[in-house]
C-alpha cells in the first residue's frame, strides 16, 4: 500500500471510532468538535475585526464633507455645514447642520444614508439616536434637540448600530459655516491603532484560555476507553506509528466536526454582536467578516492544535498489546513556572494602579501584555489548585477527581506501580464489553479467583515493587494497566485511599 | 511480512515456536522461573496449571508482547528478543492470532468490522476484507451477529467472533487464553470444537492456556506449568 493509503486507512479508522465511539467517545468527539468550534469562533471574530474597522472607517470618511477651495463661491451644488455635535450623559452625539446654497433646487447628493437633503427646521437621526429620543432616559436630550423628526439615517450613514449621529436642516447659516461640494472625505488614517489591536488581543487570549482548557479536558474525557481500544488494535498488530495515526484521526474528526460547527456558531455570534454596544463601538453584522488569509490559517491552525494536543498527550504514553503505560502523568503538578506568568502579569500591572492618567503607546503595551500574563498564569496555575483541593478533600465525589485533568489517573487508579510508570487510569472494563449486559456470562468467584486476586494485591502493588530498577519499564509495566485480556480473574480494589503520598 | 512456508527455518528444537529457560518477575514475585516450551507447526498444545502459576505469563512471552527477562525465544528462526516494535507488531499481523477469556474485541467496531480489522490492517481493501470476515463468520456459527457491536452479543458469541478475528489472517500460531474461561459449559464445548477444527483445517498451531482438562482434551499434547516451570507431561507427545 502507499503511504498515502496507508495514512487515509489509518486516520479514516480514527475517525470510525471518533464517531462509533460510543456514549463516552460521542461525548469526546463532540467536546472536541465544540471545543474546536468555540477556538474558531473567537479567532474568526477576531480576524474580522480589521475588516470591521476598515469598514467602520470607510463609512465614517464617506459622511465627512468635503470643503470647498476657499475662494469660490456659493453654487448650485455646494452647502454650508456646521458641526452639531454634542454629548448628553457621557455619550459622544455626533451631528451635522446643513444647508444647501441653492435651496430645495440643489444639485448636490446628500450625505449618505439621506435620500435628500433635510429641510430647514428638519431633522434626520440614526435609528440608535431615535430610540435614544424616545426613551425616558433621552428626555432631555429630546428637550435640546428639539426639530421636526422626518426620517432615519440609512445604514451607510453610519459607523455601526450604535451610532448616535443626526443632520439637522436649516436655513440660518451664515458666518461661521463652512462650505461644502459634497461628502466623501478620506482624511482619517489607520482604523487599526496598537490600542486598539492591545484591546484585541487580550480579549483573544481571555476567551481562547478557557477554550483551550476545554479541548484538553475534552482530549481526556473518555480516555480509558480509548487506551482499551488503541491497546486492542495493538494486539491485532497495529505498530506504534499506526496506533498514532489512528489516535490523530479520532481527535481529527473531531475538530472537523468543530470546523462545521464554527460557521453557524460564528454567524450566531455576528448576528449577536450586531446588537451590542461596546463604549461607542457597534458593528453591523455584515461588517463582521473574517480576512480571507486569516481566516484560513485559523481553519488549519485550530484542528492542527487539536491534534497537537492529542500527539502531546500520546508522546508520555506507550500504548502495548496488554495495555497503556503512562511514564510521567502521574507526577503531581509543580507549582513554580506556573506562577512564574502570573507574577510577571502582576508585575506589570501593579505599577499601573498608580499612574494611568496618560495612556500613551508604551502604558498601553504594558497594560495589554500584563494583562495577557495574568490571564495565561491563571489559566495554569488553576489545575494545579483544583488538584491540590482536590488531594485535600480526600476523594470527595467523582466527578471532583476527574475536574483536574490529570486527576483521574491518581483519583481513581493510582496506586503504586511498577517503577516509574503508572498505570493507565481505569482498570477494566464492565463485565459487558464483550458480550450483553444482560446474559452474564460470568462465574461467581470461585476459591481460586479469589486467592488470585487476593495474591495480585499482596504482591504486585507492593511498594517495594514500586522502587525495584527495571530494565524495561515499558515491558514491564504495561500489565500494570491491563485492557481485559491482560490478567484473568484477579481485580485490583479501586479503593481512592490507595492513592499514594504527596 | 515474513515468508511463512513450512520449508521456513525451524527453531532450535526442531519446533516452529520454541521457547528455553525463560526467567519472568513482576517485582519480587516470580511470574515464570525457567519455564521452556516448544510447538511444532500445526500441533494443539494446552499449557495447563492452576491459577497463578504463569499460563498466561509464559503465552505473552511466547507471542512477544511482553519480554521475559531472561531466556530465548524462537519463532520461526528468529529470536524475538532481537526484533524491534514494529517487527514483532508485524508478527502480529500475519503470523499470530489471539484468544482471551473476552474483551479483546474492540467495543466501537461491529463484529464483522472486528473480524476484518487484521485484514485492513495489512492493506486488504475493505471489501476484500469484509467479504472474508463474513466467511469466518458463517464458520463460526456467528453470521447472524455480523452487525452487531460486541456489547450486544452473548459472551459464547462474543469468543467465536474473536476466534474468527485470530484466524482471519491464516496466522501460522493462535493464542489462546482461557478462552472459554468465562462461558457456561455447554458454549464453552462448542467455542473449543469450532477453534480446533478450525485451527486444524488451517494448519495452524494452537497454544491452548486453561486449567480445565476438559478443554486441555482438546489438545494433542498438554504441559504443565507449575511455579512457574513448564514441563511436558508424562507419556505425552
Ligand atoms: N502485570 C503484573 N504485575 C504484577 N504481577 C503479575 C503481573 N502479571 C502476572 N503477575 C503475577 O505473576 C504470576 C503469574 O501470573 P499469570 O501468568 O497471570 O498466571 P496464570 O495465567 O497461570 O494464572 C502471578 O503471581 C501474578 O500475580
Ligand atoms: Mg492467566
Amino acid at each position: 500500500m502507499s503511504t498515502l493509503r496507508v495514512w487515509a486507512r489509518d486516520l479514516g479508522m480514527g475517525a470510525r471510532f471518533a464517531l462509533a465511539g460510543g456514549r463516552s467517545g460521542w461525548a469526546r468527539t463532540a467536546l472536541t468538535a465544540v471545543g474546536v468550534a468555540l477556538g474558531v469562533v473567537v479567532l474568526a471574530l477576531a480576524a474580522s475585526v480589521p475588516s470591521a474597522l476598515e469598514a467602520r472607517a470607510q463609512r465614517v470618511e464617506a459622511r465627512e464633507p468635503v470643503w470647498a477651495m476657499d475662494d469660490s463661491g456659493p453654487g448650485p451644488d455646494t452647502f454650508l455645514t456646521a458641526g452639531g455635535a454634542t454629548e448628553y450623559r457621557g455619550e459622544e452625539i455626533g451631528g451635522l447642520v446643513l444647508q444647501p446654497e441653492a435651496g430645495a433646487a440643489t444639485t448636490a447628493a446628500p450625505p449618505p444614508g439621506l435620500d435628500a437633503f433635510p429641510g430647514p427646521g428638519e431633522m434626520v437621526v440614526s435609528p440608535a439616536l431615535a430610540e435614544l429620543l424616545d426613551s425616558a432616559d433621552g428626555r432631555l436630550l429630546a428637550e435640546r434637540l428639539d426639530h421636526e423628526r422626518v426620517g432615519v439615517i440609512g445604514d451607510d450613514g453610519l459607523d455601526g448600530p450604535g451610532d448616535l449621529y443626526y443632520y439637522l436642516g436649516s436655513d440660518a447659516l451664515a458666518g461661521e459655516a463652512s462650505r461644502a461640494t459634497g461628502f466623501g472625505n478620506p482624511t482619517f488614517g489607520e482604523p487599526l491603532t496598537a490600542a486598539m489591536a492591545l484591546l484585541v488581543l487580550v480579549i483573544c487570549v481571555g476567551l481562547l484560555m478557557p477554550v483551550a482548557v476545554f479541548i484538553g479536558t475534552a482530549a481526556r474525557f473518555g480516555g480509558e476507553r480509548r487506551d482499551r481500544r488503541l491497546a486492542a488494535l495493538r494486539l491485532v498488530g497495529a505498530d506504534m506509528a499506526m496506533t498514532r495515526r489512528i489516535a490523530a484521526g479520532e481527535s481529527l474528526a473531531g475538530s472537523l466536526l468543530g470546523l462545521l460547527l464554527g460557521v453557524p456558531l460564528f454567524l450566531a455570534a455576528r448576528q449577536y454582536l450586531g446588537t451590542l454596544r461596546v463604549a461607542d463601538l457597534s458593528a453591523y453584522p455584515g461588517d463582521i467578516v473574517p480576512e480571507a488569509g486569516l481566516i484560513l490559517l485559523v481553519l488549519l491552525v485550530v484542528p492542527a492544535a487539536a491534534l497537537t494536543v492529542t500527539l502531546f498527550a500520546l508522546r508520555g504514553v506507550t500504548v502495548e498489546p496488554l495495555g497503556v503505560v503512562r511514564h510521567a502523568e502521574g507526577r503531581p503538578r509543580r507549582l513554580v513556572w506556573r506562577v512564574v506568568p502570573l507574577l510577571l502579569g502582576l508585575l506589570l500591572l501593579v505599577p499601573l494602579t498608580f499612574r494611568f492618567v496618560d495612556a500613551d503607546d508604551a502604558t498601553l503595551t504594558q497594560a495589554g501584555v500584563g494583562i495577557v500574563l495574568l490571564l495565561t498564569g491563571a489559566t495554569v496555575v488553576l489545575p494545579w489548585l483544583v488538584e491540590r483541593l482536590v488531594g485535600a478533600l480526600r476523594g470527595g465525589p467523582l466527578s471532583w477527581q476527574l475536574a483536574s485533568p490529570g486527576g483521574s489517573s491518581w483519583a481513581v487508579a493510582r496506586r503504586p506501580a511498577p517503577s516509574a510508570a503508572s498505570p493507565s487510569r481505569w482498570r477494566r472494563p464492565p463485565p459487558s464489553t464483550c458480550s450483553s449486559p444482560g446474559s452474564a456470562p460470568w462465574r461467581p468467584p470461585t476459591p481460586a479467583r479469589t486467592r488470585a486476586a487476593t495474591r495480585y494485591r499482596s504482591s504486585a502493588w507492593t511498594p517495594r515493587e514500586r522502587r525495584a530498577p527495571g530494565p524495561s519499564a515499558t515491558w514491564r509495566a504495561c500489565r500494570a494497566s491491563s485492557p481485559p485480556w491482560g490478567r484473568s480473574g484477579a481485580r485490583p480494589p479501586a479503593s481512592p485511599t490507595s492513592r499514594p503520598p504527596r | 511480512m515474513t515468508a511463512q512456508t513450512p520449508q521456513s527455518p525451524q527453531s532450535p528444537g526442531g519446533g516452529l515456536l520454541a521457547a528455553t529457560d525463560l526467567h519472568k518477575s513482576y517485582g519480587a514475585t516470580p511470574a515464570l522461573a525457567g519455564a521452556s516450551f516448544v510447538i511444532r507447526a500445526g500441533e494443539v498444545v494446552a499449557v495447563m496449571g492452576p491459577s497463578g502459576s504463569g499460563k498466561s505469563t509464559l503465552l505473552h512471552c511466547l507471542a512477544g508482547i511482553v519480554q521475559p527477562d531472561s531466556g530465548g525465544i524462537h519463532y520461526a528462526g528468529r529470536d524475538l528478543a532481537l526484533l524491534s516494535d514494529a517487527e514483532r507488531s508485524a508478527l502480529r499481523r500475519t503470523d499470530f492470532g489471539f484468544v482471551f477469556q473476552f474483551g479483546q474485541l474492540v467495543p466501537e467496531l461491529t463484529c464483522a468490522e472486528n473480524v476484518a480489522l487484521p485484514l485492513r490492517l495489512i492493506g486488504t481493501p475493505r471489501r476484500e476484507a469484509e467479504a472474508t470476515a463474513a466467511e469466518w463468520l458463517a464458520r463460526l456459527e456467528v453470521a447472524d451477529v455480523r452487525h452487531h457491536r460486541p456489547g450486544q452479543i452473548s459472551g459464547g458469541q462474543g469468543q467465536r467472533v474473536a476466534v474468527a478475528r485470530a484466524l482471519v489472517n491464516n496466522p501460522r500460531v493462535l493464542f489462546a487464553d482461557e478462552p472459554t474461561g468465562a462461558l457456561d459449559s455447554l458454549n464453552g464445548e462448542r467455542v473449543m470444537e469450532l477453534l480446533v477444527a478450525a485451527a486444524r483445517d488451517t494448519g495452524t498451531a494452537v497454544v491452548l492456556v486453561t486449567h480445565e482438562s476438559r478443554v486441555a482434551a482438546y489438545s494433542d499434547r498438554e504441559v504443565v506449568v507449575r511455579d512457574g516451570r513448564a514441563r511436558d507431561m508424562a507419556g505425552a507427545v
